[in-house]
């Protein structure tokens, strides 16, 4: 095989599962692929292109150029794009400069070029499945709305094949200009917080430049996306200059497309005359060593106490995630970013009808409204408490010294609710915190308050043992860095799916029952509390009973 | 005590790694394991630290099934494996209290054996701070005051020696005759025949998951005069 394609497949490896875990879950695969296919990209794929023939449509019939009425699609292309960017550092950082596999390809005698082609080659591979769904979804949307025609069947091909490559190219160059000239980058922990805090940062930006902070006004947006009126889009055209190009092409420019693949190719080749000048000195330097460390010596009075074996590993488990970067940012730091979302929904209660309106009725107790929150606080606890991944990933951070789980005298069921035990912490203490603020800022009744804080904890609990129960059947335990243990790990989304399906699935039939209307809404608020409870036991026996024998089963 | 009785162990349910085996490290024993790369030696130990399953057989440590009793079986054994890298975000105090819980080893005691033998594997300075900062010998050092402080009656290391500095090597070895002197059982695998030689009562010596000799090393050495160890084992091995 060519030493390229070679290099591709090796610098990929890490997050693809091994023989071993393909073998272990085949048929498992198969099912949860069609899960996650129906309950999570099917729904998201719909979301996104709805949007964008919404969008194109509703420009079309304000009429104007072919250009604005791209504009939906623009905007939607720059959002996956911010995104591609903001989560593309950390993975550039990581494949480029603090993989493993650099311990092996630095001394062969491979160039820096090719070093560097493959890993944005495998990078984009990795990056494109979930962006790949986005881009068709929104250049479908779009030619729903604006009109099929061959110019933009051939434009959208080649940018479902491309899209990614400017929005990497851009994290490599930075990347690669900024570890040569700066020490203070040269730090895996160091970067991997910074990107983190970038991360929010850009989130709350966009949340502001849109304006969505000042209330939402969906006319006024459509007139100023018509204009090109959205100064945070402006910038983004500039900077991003293949969303506009694409957003052109589609709407059937030839010459936005030819100019589209020349900006890409032009990306590629500063990508890889940088690679050829800096790549190697800086890699080299930093996988030559951090020099003599400073070591401390122990308070043993201070750092020696007895505690039980659920404590010790509770403990052993939120030091661990609290001091690894990518746990914090994937695990628990995105717990901090609902606040924002909570932040937008008060703010867009005083301009919206529909809003206030709801609010009051659930000011003045209004069984629908109460039933309709019910709902929500149960499917939002289930959802982001899989959304942070503690539990669907508990045993495959554990990684290659998951033995340990198996050598020490602890029984694996109390492993087991010491990991859940974090979970149930982090996910129930952020929600409980959201929930209580969200209520006493809107007024809501306070034994209302407290029934959803109730809710939410068997949410909670239901949802965590069913992550772990996933991650028991065939945890990804081989690993070279913690980014993959959670990119690589495909039980986050086997989860997720599951979890919205059990969780649509009881939404479902309590709204059917309020339909019914010899049933109270106290009665089927309940049920749906019982339901939370009897998921959580179940779950927890789930576990007891099965998880541990999967565990017992897994031989490295 | 470790017997090791008929014990299989099949991979996938085709590579077999471990064929009807049999063996005894009585009480006061200090036993070495040697055999070529892939020759099962990792296979029997993680068998006898409850990490594998066998198909069939029975091994038994200090009396407690380990498939049966493994909790209690597993409370015996101090093992080291053959990869030091756990826990790399926790510091060495951390992991060693951590694993004093988890053996429930009194705290007083904890001090003391930590104190000892940190102070004995010069790590004492380094303990306050993330195992991730260790350099491969350091941790392996760790895993070694990790497996000794509840005071197993059975140790089972699996290559300790691997990265240890020849002061920390030869502090091991001491601990080792020691701990067999006062009645103890000590089993372990190694590639370093001389290690083997100066230190063991009885080895083992196995390939391709049987088990091709079992004896003191004086024996073997009667059994093929005029030849060195290394000869010795290359032949029986029959990778000469």
């Amino acid at each position: 095989m060519n030493v390229f394609l070679q290099l591709i497949k090796i610098t990929g490896a890490s997050v693809e599962p091994t023989i071993e875990e393909k073998k272990r879950s085949k048929a498992f695969g198969a099912v949860m692929g069609v899960i996650i296919g129906l309950f999570i990209f099917l729904p998201v794929a719909f979301f996104v292109g709805f949007m964008v023939y919404a969008l194109t449509s509703g420009l079309s019939a304000l009429g104007g150029e072919s250009n604005s009425a791209a504009a939906g699609l623009k905007l939607m292309l720059h959002i996956v794009t911010l995104f591609s960017v903001v989560f593309g550092f950390n993975v550039v950082m990581s494949v480029f400069y603090f993989s493993k596999d650099l311990d092996y390809l630095l001394p062969l005698p491979i160039s820096p070029m090719k070093i560097v082609g493959a890993k944005l080659a495998s990078t984009m591979i990795s990056e494109n499945v979930m962006e790949c769904i986005l881009v068709i979804s929104a250049l479908v949307g779009f030619m729903v709305g604006y009109g099929v025609t061959p110019a933009g069947i051939f434009a959208a091909v080649i940018a479902i094949f491309t899209f990614p490559v400017l929005p990497i190219c851009y994290c490599a160059i930075v990347c690669m200009i900024v570890m040569y000239f700066s020490k203070f980058f040269k730090n895996k922990e160091r970067v991997s917080k910074i990107t983190a805090f970038s991360s929010v940062v850009i989130l709350i930006a966009l949340v502001f430049a849109l304006n969505l902070s000042n209330g939402f006004s969906p006319d006024v947006f459509v007139e100023q996306l018509m204009h090109n009126d959205i100064k945070l889009l402006s910038v983004l055209d500039i900077i991003f200059v293949n969303v506009p190009l694409m957003s052109n092409a589609m709407a059937g420019s030839f010459i936005s497309l030819l100019l589209y693949i020349i900006v890409n190719a032009v990306a590629v080749g500063i990508v890889m005359l940088l690679a050829s000048q800096l790549y190697l000195k800086t890699v080299v330097s930093i996988n030559g060593g951090d020099g003599a460390s400073k070591y401390k010596e122990a308070n043993f009075d201070k750092a020696i106490k007895e505690s039980s074996h659920i404590e010790t590993y509770f403990k052993k488990e939120i030091k661990i995630l609290f001091r690894t970067p990518a746990y914090m940012t994937n695990c628990v730091g995105i717990n901090l970013i609902w606040p924002i979302f909570i932040y937008l929904f008060i703010v867009l209660q005083n301009r919206s009808d529909f809003l206030s309106g709801f609010i009051y009725k659930l000011q003045e107790g209004q069984s629908e409204a109460i039933l309709y929150v019910t709902v929500l606080v149960f499917g939002v606890s289930v959802i982001l408490t899989s959304l942070n991944c503690l539990a669907s990933s508990a045993i495959t951070r554990e990684g290659r010294h998951f033995e340990i789980m198996k050598y020490l005298p602890v029984d694996i069921m109390t492993q087991i609710n010491s990991k859940a035990l974090v979970s149930i912490v982090i996910s129930g203490s952020g929600l409980i915190v959201y929930i209580i603020t969200t209520f006493v800022i809107l007024k809501i009744s306070a034994y209302f308050c407290m029934f959803c804080v109730f809710l939410s904890i068997l949410s909670v609990i239901y949802s965590t043992y069913l992550g772990i129960y996933i991650d028991t059947i065939n945890p990804k335990l081989i690993w070279d860095d913690e980014v993959n243990a959670l990119r690589g790990n495909y039980h986050v989304f086997y989860n997720m799916a599951i979890e919205i399906l059990l969780t649509a699935i009881v939404c479902v039939v309590a709204l059917g029952l309020n339909k019914l209307d010899f049933l109270p809404v106290f009665f089927i608020q309940n049920l749906i509390l019982i339901a939370s409870g009897v998921m959580a036991f179940e779950f927890y026996l789930l576990c007891k009973n099965k998880g541990v024998k999967n565990i017992e089963k897994i031989e490295m | 005590m470790i017997e090791f009785k008929a014990v299989s162990k099949t991979y996938n349910g085709k590579v077999k790694a471990l064929d009807n085996m049999n063996f005894t490290v009585g009480d006061g024993e200090l036993v070495g394991f040697i055999g070529p790369n892939g020759s099962g030696k990792t296979t029997t130990i993680k068998l006898l630290s409850g990490i594998l399953t066998p198909d069939k057989g029975t091994i038994q440590v200090n009396g407690f099934d380990v498939s049966k009793e493994p909790l209690k079986a597993k409370a015996c054994i101090g093992y080291i494996a053959d990869n030091p890298d756990i826990f790399l975000r926790l510091k060495g105090i951390e992991f060693l209290n951590f694993i004093g819980d988890v053996y429930k080893t009194p705290a007083d005691e904890r001090k003391k054996t930590i104190d000892d033998l940190a102070e004995r594997f010069e790590l004492s300075k380094a303990l306050n701070s993330q195992i991730l900062s260790y350099s491969h010998g350091m941790r392996q050092k760790l895993m070694v005051i990790a497996a000794l402080m509840h005071k197993p009656e059975v140790w089972i290391l699996d290559e300790p020696m691997t990265g240890l500095d020849p002061k920390s090597s030869f502090e091991l070895k001491a601990l080792m005759k020691e701990h067999t002197k006062a009645g103890n059982s000590v089993f372990f695998s190694t590639h370093v025949l001389e290690v083997a030689e100066k230190l063991c009562d009885k080895v083992i010596i196995i390939k391709k998951g049987h088990k091709l000799y079992d004896g003191t090393l004086a024996e073997l050495e009667k059994r093929n005069k005029d030849k060195n160890l290394e000869d010795i084992f290359l032949e029986i091995t029959g990778t000469k």
